[in-house]
């Protein structure tokens, strides 16, 4: 399975960060992809029977599937990928989210980091982080 | 010597020691380089006054350490190397850096620091890679102020570090001269 593409989005819907890792497509068509999964997370997150963080499968779009997965403080984390011809495992999937999500945690406790929640989230950790989950994640 | 040393470093950390969130500290200890490199805009000066803090926390320190451990007088500095990482830092950061690095006369050793915690979650700038900041250099200070109330004058100064990118942290003690007794000087 292939990661297509990682993407963050702030509490109040702004993206702050897309990793785009298809080299064919462009970032605009992953942004779509992102806001259209919010409106699918905000509908199973006010469903809300189970406190997981991990939403499984949103949507499926072509030949990509979506995944999300919501932080604690309300940010979503979108995981687009090519279908799989094999069943994949959610936990699996569940592992990516929690990487990311404990990369996130990493950035956000960095003393030198100054951004507000709205900013565009920019450290070289977190880019190597999700380029390693990219690399893994390639066939 | 070295056992024995190990022994009482985890004997003091067990038993003779308050804990404190690690994270607590971590972030106290970050907030204050932070604000340091706001207030100063000069990573010199920052390096400076960690250093000046670590001292008045070094001298400190050391009374609190032979009290709680009971040593006695070291016979060389190689003994002494081996008290301030197997004891010193294992007593309060849980840490035990390796000595390594032996001048030819004796009169200098590294400390190398495989895992710091003050280091977890910190990411330099690279402004401040460029301009030569020493994130953990408190520690320097700590290690210069407590050899200093035992009447030895050295210099203590990191010369690698991970967040700099380096392999591992490295805090080079160099010995300038024994102190005679002489009335304490003042705080910086």
């Amino acid at each position: 399975m292939k990661i297509h593409c990682v993407a963050v989005i702030s509490r109040r819907g702004n993206p702050i960060y897309l990793r785009n890792f298809d080299s064919v497509q462009e970032d605009v068509k992953y942004h779509y992809l992102a806001h259209t999964s919010c409106d699918v997370i905000e509908e199973r997150v006010a469903a809300g029977k189970s406190s997981d963080l991990y939403l499984g499968l949103l949507q499926t779009v072509g030949d990509m599937v979506v995944y999300g997965y919501v932080m604690n403080t309300g940010n979503k984390i979108i995981l687009v990928m090519s279908v799989p011809e094999s069943m994949v495992r959610s936990g699996e999937i569940r592992e990516i989210f929690q990487e990311i999500h404990a990369a996130y945690i990493a950035l956000a406790c960095n003393p030198f980091n100054e951004k507000r929640e709205e900013d565009r989230l920019e450290s070289s950790k977190f880019d190597m982080v999700v380029d390693e989950l990219g690399r893994i994640h390639a066939n | 010597m070295a056992k024995q040393y190990r022994n009482i470093g985890e004997e003091a950390w067990k038993n003779n020691v308050e804990k404190v969130s690690a994270e607590l500290f971590i972030f106290t200890y970050g907030s204050l380089v932070v604000q340091l490199v706001k207030d100063y805009e000069d990573y010199g000066a920052v390096n400076k006054q960690l250093d000046k803090m670590g001292y008045n926390i070094g001298v400190r320190l050391i009374d609190d350490l032979l009290a709680r451990t009971g040593l006695e007088r070291c016979q060389d500095l190689h003994a002494t190397a081996e008290v301030i990482s197997k004891v010193g830092f294992k007593m309060f950061l849980n840490i035990t850096p390796s000595v390594a690095n032996w001048s030819a006369d004796s009169k200098e050793f590294s400390l190398i620091l495989d895992d710091n915690p003050l280091n977890d979650f910190c990411e330099l700038p690279p402004k401040a890679i460029q301009d030569g900041l020493w994130y953990s250099n408190v520690l320097c200070g700590v290690v210069r102020g407590a050899l200093e109330m035992m009447q030895m004058q050295t210099e203590v100064t990191f010369v690698r570090d991970v967040l700099r990118g380096d392999e591992t942290s490295e805090i080079r003690v160099k010995l300038e001269r024994m102190l005679d007794e002489e009335v304490p000087v003042g705080d910086d």
